[in-house]
């Protein structure tokens, strides 16, 4: 459990900082507004070939600095900026 | 503030707003002053009575006075793809390059491209006269990039206005900022004042490192707005309001809207309407939501008139148009294309033609105020709609089958008074769907008695006789409010003597491409 306060969003809530989920951009739905980019406390955010990635290893899913990640906050398309699910904990049974 | 009376002419400026009041038809006609309800065209070519700083303001902008956008051409620059707020009008996810409609843009640009771009538009277009940036995202969603490309700009070509657009939620953070960057036209989006109808328009916004939705984000939206435009108008920036019209939704409440913004010092209002098709993707555009007719929006426009200048000539251009307004030279100015360009930035150049242009305007307003004078003794009731095909300066200058857009004008006998646009897809392409075409454009001027053409085809003409439209190609290559007027005046004649009989028209069209006038 984060000593930090506990971020209101549901994916956060229960985990260490040091073990965040990192968000993802979806490329093909990705308008490559840029909306996302100047927002993320990381710096995780740039862009790559007309659309916008995020550095896994840089996202610490917004927490201790704001309570919804901002990416998900400013992004005009829904579900384009979504947790990684393609990681292994994921791909684990239990 | 007064209305807009024949073109490039604004009353009165918007402190005034309260004694001016006066109901539109005392102040119809090509120019007609305000205050004493007499014709006139004006010998400065449409300043009017407004005060000088502002005129010197407004008189090259094409999208602030209505003559200029005859005769000037404004580019944007699509820097800020970048928004802060969802309109359920907008779908930013595609971009689609046969579009015109707000926020679709069909290239992004760095500060250094769009300033490239800039000049080579402005060495082969003299009349470029107005840099804005207005998307296809919010100018001030993207204030880094904005800014720059306005401090690049002013540096290399100082003749060149500046202007923004904005939906004006960051606005009052950046006010001395656009201060400072010598921006002298800010253009908000204001779409109600009513947190309640807010919420039917906006999803949600982004504000403070959060997402609001529904009727809290539209309060925050609506304070921002107003807040914004009363710290421009403190600071002596010249700032246009756009309100998208949304039948049902917020249509009768742009009255109260038009006051608010009145009040708080706004010099112009754009009620532009809603162009919605399930195609565009937008949520109105699923929910089937309609635009209005041309005749609901007219009737809107006209309802605004006595407080503030209304804005007719609005084409909602894609947001990186090029040329003289509704002249979409766009694609010859891709950025491979510019990069390439050899640009020296010429300033004389430019004044020369700018002069030439205002010899032009005047003499223009000469003659029309010549012909005015001719319909002096006439009275009549009658006031009519007129459609004109024009490439701009003024002139019935256009094929019939080459027009893109039609100008409307109101004739009564206290003038031309200019109401606006019509846009149509071309109809002179040869081959398939002709026949079709040709409806359309009939079915979006039904509302007119007659047309002004430079040339028209025999099978048209035909056409549009039958749907008691009158084709009019005697004037061809003259002015436009001239030759308007001196129709009209034979059009009393014939009615005096009974050879025609005078009716009313019924609503026009606007199906998916003629935005209204
Ligand atoms: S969730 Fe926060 S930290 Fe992670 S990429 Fe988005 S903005 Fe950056
Ligand atoms: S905000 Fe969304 S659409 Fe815009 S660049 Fe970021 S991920 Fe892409
Ligand atoms: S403010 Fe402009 S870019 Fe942003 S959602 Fe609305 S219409 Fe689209």
């Amino acid at each position: 459990m984060g000593s930090a306060a506990t971020p209101r969003f549901r994916f956060g809530s229960l985990r260490h900082k040091e073990e965040c989920v990192p968000f993802k951009i979806i490329a093909s739905q990705c308008t490559g507004c840029s909306a996302c980019e100047p927002l993320c406390p990381n710096v995780a955010i740039s862009e790559k070939e007309g659309s916008f990635v995020i550095e896994a290893t840089k996202c610490t899913e917004c927490v201790g600095h704001f309570d919804e990640p901002q990416c998900v906050a400013a992004c005009p398309v829904d579900n384009t900026c979504v947790v990684d699910t393609s990681l292994p904990r994921y791909q684990a049974p239990g | 503030m007064n209305a807009v009376v024949g073109r490039g002419t604004y009353v009165k400026a918007a402190v005034n707003h309260g004694k001016m009041m006066q109901p539109t038809t005392d102040h119809k006609g090509c120019c007609a002053s305000a205050k004493t309800g007499q014709a006139s065209c004006g010998s400065k070519a449409g300043q009017g009575d407004l005060p000088t700083e502002i005129w010197e303001k407004v008189k090259d902008h094409p999208c602030y006075s209505e003559d200029a956008h005859h005769h000037y051409a404004r580019m944007h620059v699509a820097v800020a793809p970048a928004c802060n707020i969802q309109c359920n009008y907008c779908n930013r996810k595609y971009d689609c390059a046969n579009e015109s409609r707000p926020g679709v843009v069909s290239e992004k640009l760095t500060p250094e491209q769009a300033v490239r771009k800039v000049l080579a538009i402005a060495t082969t277009i003299p009349q470029m006269t107005v840099l804005g940036i207005a998307g296809p995202g919010d100018a001030l969603a993207n204030p880094a990039k904005t800014f720059e490309t306005f401090e690049l700009v002013s540096k290399a070509a100082p003749d060149i206005k500046l202007c923004l657009s904005t939906n004006g939620l960051a606005l009052p953070d950046y006010v001395d900022t656009i201060v400072r960057s010598k921006i002298d036209h800010v253009t908000i989006t204001i779409n109600m004042v009513d947190p309640e109808i807010g919420a039917k328009i906006y999803p949600w916004i982004f504000f403070n490192h959060k997402r609001y939705t529904g009727i809290e984000a539209a309060k925050i939206l609506t304070d921002r707005q107003l807040q914004g435009l009363e710290m421009l108008s403190e600071r002596g920036i010249l700032c246009k309001i756009n309100s998208v019209m949304i039948p049902n939704i917020n249509d009768d409440h742009l009255v109260e809207v038009n006051k608010a913004v009145t009040s708080r010092g706004a010099f112009l209002h754009n009620i532009m309407p809603l162009i919605s098709a399930p195609e565009h993707g937008t949520a109105f555009g699923r929910n089937g939501q309609r635009g209005p007719t041309a005749q609901e929006l007219k009737a809107l426009q006209d309802a605004c008139e006595g407080q503030i200048n209304m804005m007719r000539h609005c084409r909602q251009c894609r947001a990186d148009a090029v040329g003289l307004l509704g002249d979409d030279r766009g694609p010859e100015f891709t950025t491979d294309q510019v990069m390439k360009m050899d640009v020296q930035y010429d300033l004389e150049m430019r004044k020369a033609y700018q002069k030439r242009v205002e010899n032009e305007r005047v003499s223009k307003a000469e003659a029309c105020q010549k012909e005015l004078e001719k319909l002096s003794g006439e009275i009549s009731a009658i006031t009519l709609l007129v459609a004109v095909a024009t490439k701009g300066s003024g002139l019935i200058n256009e094929h019939f089958g080459h027009a893109k857009e039609f100008q409307m004008y109101e004739l009564s006998t206290s003038g031309a008074k200019f109401v606006g646009v019509r846009r149509v897809e071309v109809y002179c392409q040869g081959g398939y769907g002709e026949e079709d075409r040709l409806s359309t454009i009939v079915r979006g001027i039904r509302d007119c008695h007659a047309v002004f053409v430079a040339k028209i085809g025999g099978g048209p003409k035909s056409n549009l006789i039958k749907a008691g439209i009158e084709p009019v190609d005697q004037f061809a290559y003259e002015f436009i409010e001239k030759s308007a007027i001196a129709w009209f005046r034979s059009y009393l004649d014939k009615v005096r003597r009974g050879e025609v009989q005078h009716g009313e028209r019924g609503d026009a069209a606007v199906p998916l491409r003629i935005s209204a006038a």
